[in-house]
């Protein structure tokens, strides 16, 4: 496996399970707290992936999708959004061009599948 | 819709002051008092136009307070989901044993915790998704959906909620053309199926199937349960309504599926009924239109978008 993904969460305590749970699947994981910050350690250190919160302050989700997508070293990482927003909102997400959305409460066993999944990642 | 009458202790002194007027007028011309004619007609305008002006007041402060109270529970929901997001997640892996072992008592403990967090957020999230659909701002997308290929998914998810309590549950679709927004329809038969499941004891059976009649799908939900009385068969589809008190934490039901259901079935046009004989298990009923029924939209298919609004 050997592939690292970044969490961009405004929440320490989400941010803690997420990467605790993808930790124990194997992955890497490197964590912001800001679209800022994210958007930084995106191209400073190139992860496979990103996980991305979608209500932040300031920089929310969408604007730091938009910032990575617009950036040619970021452009090419794969963004999968987790969400507490209901599953109509959801949709309308999905058609920004993420290659995934997944809901929170995420159940952590599962997260690593599901993220492998979204980034179409087969191994 | 809000009837006529809504608010009239607001207008109802201005419109008073209207019927005086009127009086008055009459009176005067029966008696041909042109003078009282005119001030009964001045004060019968007088009246007619504070009650008008009253009445639309009263409309806007209730539109207002419609709101904030939509805006407030979506706020509030949100806002208690983000730490219950982490609860959730930190207890799912501290009882999966991924940490460490725990000692039973603790393993016990740490799953009634999880299963705790869990009906919260499945509370949380029929909140949400009921505050949207009755506030109307959960637009549904309307689109031809085939309703047999539909029923097998939704029999594929509930197979094993059925099998883990002890229910054999049988899907028999028929080819159908529905005229649906497929994520809600699901979501809709997913509760109905659950809920069958849920108040038939280990042994019985729940069969669903979709059947034509007329212009219209029907989906009947039928389970061999201890029934439903007569005086409970509306009901049932409010809000936070349980057949007595205990139900909801023996059954670990929300109390908001069924009124979440009802919407589901208005936002497509369709209705939603139960029939029962106590004792003797209880029917659901769900119908969308066919898709054959609904003129299509003249720009196609793939922009055939419905946004309705339930009252």
């Amino acid at each position: 496996m050997g592939r690292t993904i970044l969490i961009i969460d405004d929440e320490d305590m989400i941010r803690e399970v997420a990467q605790l749970s993808l930790e124990l699947a194997g992955y890497a994981v490197i964590a912001a707290g800001s679209g800022a910050e994210g958007l930084a350690m995106a191209a400073a250190q190139k992860p496979d992936g990103i996980l991305l919160d979608v209500m932040m302050p300031e920089m929310d989700g969408p604007a730091t999708f938009r910032a990575l997508s617009a950036d040619a070293a970021t452009r090419d990482i794969p963004v999968v959004f987790l969400t507490a927003k209901v599953q109509s909102d959801r949709r309308e997400l999905e058609t920004l061009g993420v290659a995934g959305v997944l809901a929170k409460p995420f159940d952590p066993l599962a997260l690593p599948a599901e993220l492998a999944g979204a980034m179409g990642w087969r191994d | 819709m809000s009837k006529w009458w809504a608010n009239w202790r607001i207008w109802g002194p201005g419109a008073a002051v209207a019927a005086a007027g009127l009086a008055i007028a009459g009176l005067g011309c029966w008696r041909g008092l042109w003078p009282e004619v005119g001030l009964g007609g001045l004060v019968a305008g007088l009246g007619i136009a504070v009650a008008v002006q009253c009445r639309q007041r009263a409309e806007a402060a209730d539109r207002e307070v419609a709101r904030l109270k939509d805006e407030f529970l979506a706020a509030v929901s949100h806002e208690l989901k983000t730490p219950l997001a982490s609860i959730y997640g930190a207890l799912k892996l501290l009882t999966s044993g991924q940490l460490g072992e725990l000692s039973q008592q603790g393993r016990r403990m740490a799953t009634v915790a999880f299963e705790s967090s869990e009906r919260l957020v499945a509370l949380i999230n029929d909140m949400l998704d009921l505050q949207r659909l009755g506030a109307g701002k959960s637009p549904i997308t309307l689109e031809a959906c085939d309703g047999a290929a539909l029923l097998e998914e939704v029999g594929a998810h509930m197979g094993p909620v059925a099998e883990r309590g002890g229910v054999a549950l049988s899907i028999a679709p028929a080819p159908a053309m529905l005229w649906a927004d497929r994520d809600r329809l699901a979501q809709a038969l997913r509760h109905l199926i659950g809920n069958a499941v849920k108040f038939t004891p280990a042994g019985g059976r729940v069969d669903v199937r979709l059947e034509l009649e007329g212009a219209e799908a029907v989906f009947r939900v039928a389970d061999t349960g201890r029934g439903i009385p007569a005086s409970s068969l509306e009901t049932i589809f409010d809000r936070f309504h349980q057949l007595d008190g205990s139900d909801a934490r023996s059954q670990g039901g929300t109390g908001l599926g069924l009124a979440l259901c009802r919407g589901i079935a208005r936002l497509h046009g369709g209705r939603i009924w139960a029939e029962s004989a106590p004792g003797a298990g209880a029917t659901f009923y769900l119908t969308v239109p066919l898709a054959s029924g609904v003129t299509p939209m003249p720009t196609g298919r793939g922009d055939a978008k419905i946004d309705r609004e339930v009252s």
